[in-house]
């Protein structure tokens, strides 16, 4: 009983080094990927590993979990959820999104980027390979095993050719190491994939009303005719604000005459005036609530403030040629 | 007999032997984490101020006027709210409405890293583009990475190009925080 339960353990680990290691290197289509980030959990946690298998955009469709390479400079390895699949012309454009993150992702994948579709996940086996491929994990898991299955074959070779002894059969810990070694050699070379994680925050309805440049009528300088001297030509300039500098020409070939400007500006001033009186005092007063005319007072002398306010800034000057 | 075993114990010193020597190898250099990103448990958290306190947003844009030909700013705040992820910024504009004669092309929409009281962040990363192109959406560019509880600040600034007939535009926009995958390099070892 025992050894039937030993002999499963071992072919379960065989088994399992031997399908690590056919899909870290991307035989027959299948792949399996160590998940890094979280924004496909829960379906897929982070730290899970999930197995993919190639399969061609066309028989792809919405809501089916991708394993791509991203189409921008990282070229890295993203699983997420299709949003939407489009194939114009032999050409497959993917849409793809994560299931937490809270808007699309930024690009479109192409028919060609498509590693494999997501199969199944086991959890937390990331993990567990992840620390395989570590320093410590290379030295547990490959190099102790390694060194020990080494000196045992070098000795059995040598006691092979010396032939004082019979050639000992394979003691079982060597073949629990081998499978070991097996499954090293497989966790290491396997990949990894993001579940990319993003984010998004609105800035809600801008608004701009487009004003205009100050109007200027006429737009267009009437042409004088000998009629016209001695007419009246009027231009206006409206809505310019504070501080613009408007320019008008005028050419017209009648003699000058009269020239009248005229400027209208509204401006609105607000002065606020403090004085105060002071150095006023009183002593020695006895105050008598009763009678009224016991009642000493204060009279302050006058207090006068001068203010004045000029409205400066419009000007108009005339240049003649 | 002898000499099958015999085969079988050269060939599993032959592949034992090469797998020690690359382990070896592995381990003696400090690319032993072979190129790989942290795990990043949980979720990641943009905020976004328009001058008030920071939020998930949406928060209400500007509202202004424009002559053709002028531009003018305003004041966006960004934050990471996450403590393991560096983020690289997109931006998109939404839902553009403009009036009749003024185009997509006409609004130019700059972003400019400012310091906390508003004045230019020198060597601070700036980027403008058409509203076209932002309609698209386009990165903001790596100079633009916010990192892990960063917050930076913005002057968004809205240019209006001079041909510009009178009327009014809008547009919403949306900022996106994607995770920025940070791979270790490997410090230089002796090679074996």
């Amino acid at each position: 009983m025992k050894n039937f339960f030993k002999t499963l353990a071992v072919i379960v680990v065989l088994l399992f080094g031997f399908f690590l290691f056919i899909t870290s290197n991307d035989i027959s289509g299948i792949r399996s990927f160590i998940v890094k980030s979280g924004s496909m959990e829960p379906i897929i946690p982070t730290g899970a590993l999930v197995v993919t298998q190639y399969t061609h955009p066309v028989h792809l469709k919405k809501d089916d979990v991708i394993t791509f390479i991203r189409p921008t400079e990282e070229r890295d390895f993203i699983t997420h959820r299709i949003l939407d699949i489009n194939t114009r012309n032999d050409y497959t454009s993917i849409q793809t999104k994560g299931d937490n993150n809270k808007t699309p992702d930024n690009w479109k994948v192409g028919g060609g980027n498509v590693v494999g579709k997501v199969n199944f996940m086991i959890p937390y086996l990331g993990y567990i390979l992840t620390f395989v491929q570590s320093k410590v994990g290379i030295l547990l898991f490959i190099l102790i095993p390694a060194i020990y299955i080494l000196v045992e074959e070098i000795s059995n070779i040598i006691k092979l050719f010396r032939k004082n002894e019979h050639y000992v059969a394979e003691p079982v810990e060597t073949s629990i190491l081998l499978l070991a070694l097996l499954f090293g050699f497989g966790s290491v070379h396997t990949g990894q994939t993001q579940a990319l994680l993003s984010d998004s925050v609105v800035l809600k309805d801008n608004q701009f009303v487009v004003t205009l440049h100050p109007t200027i009528t006429p737009a267009i300088t009437p042409k004088p005719s000998s009629a016209a001297c001695g007419g009246i030509t009027t231009i206006n300039i409206n809505g310019n604000g504070a501080g613009s500098n408007n320019s008008v020409s005028v050419q017209n070939n009648c003699p000058l005459q009269t020239v009248t400007q005229t400027n209208q500006s509204n401006v609105t001033n607000t002065v606020t005036s403090t004085t105060t009186t002071g150095g006023n005092k009183t002593e020695f007063n006895t105050v008598s609530t009763v009678l009224e005319e016991n009642r000493s007072t204060i009279t302050t002398g006058e207090v006068s403030s001068d203010i004045s306010v000029s409205v400066t800034g419009e000007s108009n000057v005339l240049i003649k040629d | 007999m002898e000499t099958k075993k015999l085969i079988f114990s050269l060939l599993v010193v032959a592949a034992v032997g090469a797998t020690a020597v690359s382990a070896t190898r592995a381990l003696l250099s400090d690319a032993a984490t072979l190129g790989e990103s942290t795990f990043s448990t949980g979720t990641v958290d943009l905020q976004i101020s328009n001058g008030g306190p920071y939020g998930d947003g949406p928060v209400t844009g500007f509202s202004d006027s424009l002559r053709p030909g002028e531009n003018k700013n305003y004041s966006v705040w960004l934050k990471n709210n996450t403590s393991d992820v560096v983020f690289k910024l997109d931006g998109k504009a939404l839902t553009p409405v403009l009036s009749a004669g003024i185009d997509k092309g006409d609004v130019k929409i700059r972003f400019t890293e400012v310091n906390a009281d508003g004045s230019d962040l020198i060597g601070g990363a700036t980027i403008q583009k058409t509203l076209t192109t932002w309609e698209g959406g386009d990165p903001f560019g790596a100079g633009f990475n916010l990192p892990a509880n960063g917050e930076q600040r913005y002057k968004m600034n809205v240019e209006l190009d001079d041909s510009a007939p009178a009327g009014t535009f809008s547009f919403s926009f949306e900022f996106t925080g994607t995770q920025v995958i940070v791979t270790p390099t490997p410090t230089p070892s002796i090679a074996l």
